[in-house]
């Protein structure tokens, strides 16, 4: 009697601890399998993005970490992750770079000048406003690149080429 | 992303020993700076970026590079020299580029003087002219001398 139950006991025990078992197998595929879809979906939208968020999921939240250029390389991490199935959310702990902080606009343009006479280009005017060079003006097609040397050095917010190509 | 269309761009800047390099995407701009290791690699960058934007007219790279300053060669020059024999010691080197380099101190690029510091831009020595036969080839070019090389 008393060994009968004892049995039993030892049977009830194994198959609980079975079903524990069972049970953290199954949690374990489906953390990695989430992982590897959003880090799929991540690279499908941008490899580059994908390269720099490093992504973990645990009990199907997923945990965005890594750092990116912008908020909105931020939010698109945090929405691709989102749109996966059976994510419960999303831990976004992305750092984003500091924005470029870029010189006033006369400091640009005596730089960008400064540039067009050092890469001896004539005949080319840059405008500088909000931190954006405009170039305008006519040169032949082996002095493009000194030209656009001149103003990316000035470390602008942006570079507009409008000038005509002989 | 812009980082995926100018993806050769970064792997080009990240392999080629660009020092400091900082890339950043910033208002639909994709930003780098760094310090090249020599005007070459400089100049490969740029081909790199005018091959995908031909016409540069995209507006979305900021491509900022310095040249390393370990990479400046310098020339004393030497009685009976002249810009376009100081070039043939130099691979790729043209007395423009020397000429174009060292804008400051040469007005006249017939006119350059004994004693003179010039900057070789990206200046490699050239191996057809190895130190040994230096002496030499300066005593027979120095003949010449005189003789323009070069139309003004």
């Amino acid at each position: 009697m008393q060994d009968r139950k004892s049995l039993q006991l030892i049977t009830t025990a194994i198959a609980v601890c079975l079903a524990a078992l069972l049970g953290a197998c199954k949690k374990g595929p489906d953390d990695a399998a989430l992982t590897a879809s959003v880090k799929s979906q991540l690279s499908a939208q941008s490899p580059a993005l994908a390269s720099m968020v490093n992504v973990e999921t645990k009990e199907g939240v997923v945990t965005l970490t890594g750092t990116v250029d912008n908020d909105s390389a931020k939010s698109q991490a945090e929405q691709a992750a989102k749109g996966i199935a059976n994510v419960k959310s999303v831990v976004n702990n992305l750092s984003v770079k500091p924005p470029i902080v870029v010189s006033e606009d006369p400091k640009i343009k005596s730089a960008v000048e400064a540039g067009l006479a050092k890469y001896n280009v004539k005949g080319v005017t840059a405008n500088v406003s909000d931190g954006q060079v405009t170039l305008t003006g006519e040169i032949p097609r082996a002095k493009l690149q000194d030209a656009m040397k001149a103003a990316n050095e000035a470390n602008p917010k942006k570079v507009v080429n409008q000038l005509t190509i002989k | 992303m812009l980082r995926d269309k100018y993806q050769s761009l970064i792997a080009m800047a990240e392999s080629s020993g660009v020092a400091d390099l900082t890339i950043q995407e910033q208002d639909n701009v994709l930003h780098m700076n760094g310090t090249a290791p020599t005007e070459a690699v400089k100049q490969q960058l740029w081909d790199e970026y005018n091959r995908l934007d031909p016409d540069m007219r995209s507006a979305d790279v900021v491509l900022n590079l310095d040249v390393a300053a370990a990479s400046e060669v310098f020339y004393t020059v030497a009685p009976g020299d002249s810009l376009s024999k100081i070039a043939t010691k130099y691979k790729g080197v043209t007395w423009q580029k020397i000429f174009e380099a060292n804008r400051d101190q040469i007005k006249n690029p017939d006119l350059i003087h004994p004693g003179q510091k010039l900057r070789i831009p990206d200046g490699v020595k050239n191996a057809r002219f190895p130190s040994p036969f230096q002496g030499n080839f300066s005593r027979v070019v120095r003949n010449r001398a005189n003789r323009r090389p070069h139309a003004d």
